[in-house]
């Protein structure tokens, strides 16, 4: 059992290093081969102000989390991790939201139906994790919330990239 | 305060917002916010839009006291 675990630890060393090196790949070939894929000026200024959006509602989120955690409730003590995490999470997805809504999330020239497939197969697999996590894990300790949230997240980003793009198509020279 | 001497400018040259954006390298939604006076472009993206539509920028930005770009 103890070399099982051993080749399973090596394996998922690997795996990660592999992920890893993919990751680099994907984003020096990007930059090689398609130099427009930027954000231009107004993007970055929609963006600027969406993160600050962004920052200000997950502090919002803290503060209150910090005053609902001095009344040491049970529900509070138990999740405290993924209180903290869906902070995070909060703060994220209100700058994507924002950003999505400014057309300011996707870079020029990003294909939108890859940016889509993305979206749906993190939320896929997060999901099932999830309920792997829930299954066969330990359901008490709460960790298939970490995936829940991730879950929420991307369906959020998802619903807002499809919500603008509806608003967006069909209407090439729109509010004219 | 919407730019209509830019929209007018671009429609003389039969570009769509796609197009005229595509030429200067930023997204339609840029050119649209430009048109309805929803965003102030910097004097650079004020020039490359000069460029592509043969105009100065006089003709294109200047705002004469209390009157509209158009």
């Amino acid at each position: 059992m103890n070399t099982f675990n051993q080749i399973l630890s090596v394996i998922g060393c690997a795996a990660a290093f592999l992920v890893f090196f993919l990751f680099l790949f994907f984003i020096t070939r990007k930059k090689k081969n398609n130099k427009n894929a930027e954000y231009d000026e107004r993007q970055i200024a929609a963006r600027g102000k969406a993160f600050r959006a962004g920052f200000f509602s997950m502090m919002l989120y803290f503060a209150w989390f910090m005053v609902v955690s001095t009344f040491e409730l049970e529900l509070i003590n138990r999740y405290n991790v993924y209180f903290i995490f869906a902070g995070i999470v909060f703060g994220t997805g209100v700058f994507a939201v924002i950003a999505i809504k400014n057309d300011a999330y996707l870079k020029l020239n990003t294909k939108v139906g890859t940016q889509l497939k993305v979206m749906v197969l993190i939320t896929v697999v997060n999901i099932a994790s999830g309920i792997v996590n829930y299954v066969y894990g330990d359901a008490k300790s709460g960790a298939f919330l970490m995936n829940a949230l991730c879950a929420l997240l991307s369906i959020v980003i998802l619903a807002a990239i499809l919500i603008h793009q509806k608003k967006i198509s069909g209407n090439e020279e729109d509010a004219e | 305060m919407k730019n209509l001497r830019l929209k007018s400018a671009r429609a003389a040259k039969d570009l769509s917002q796609q197009q005229l954006a595509d030429i200067v390298g930023v997204s339609r939604q840029t050119i649209n916010s430009i048109e309805l006076g929803n965003y102030n472009p910097t004097i650079k993206l004020c020039l490359a839009l000069c460029k592509a539509l043969n105009k100065t920028l006089d003709e294109l930005f200047w705002e004469e006291d209390g009157t509209q770009l158009q």
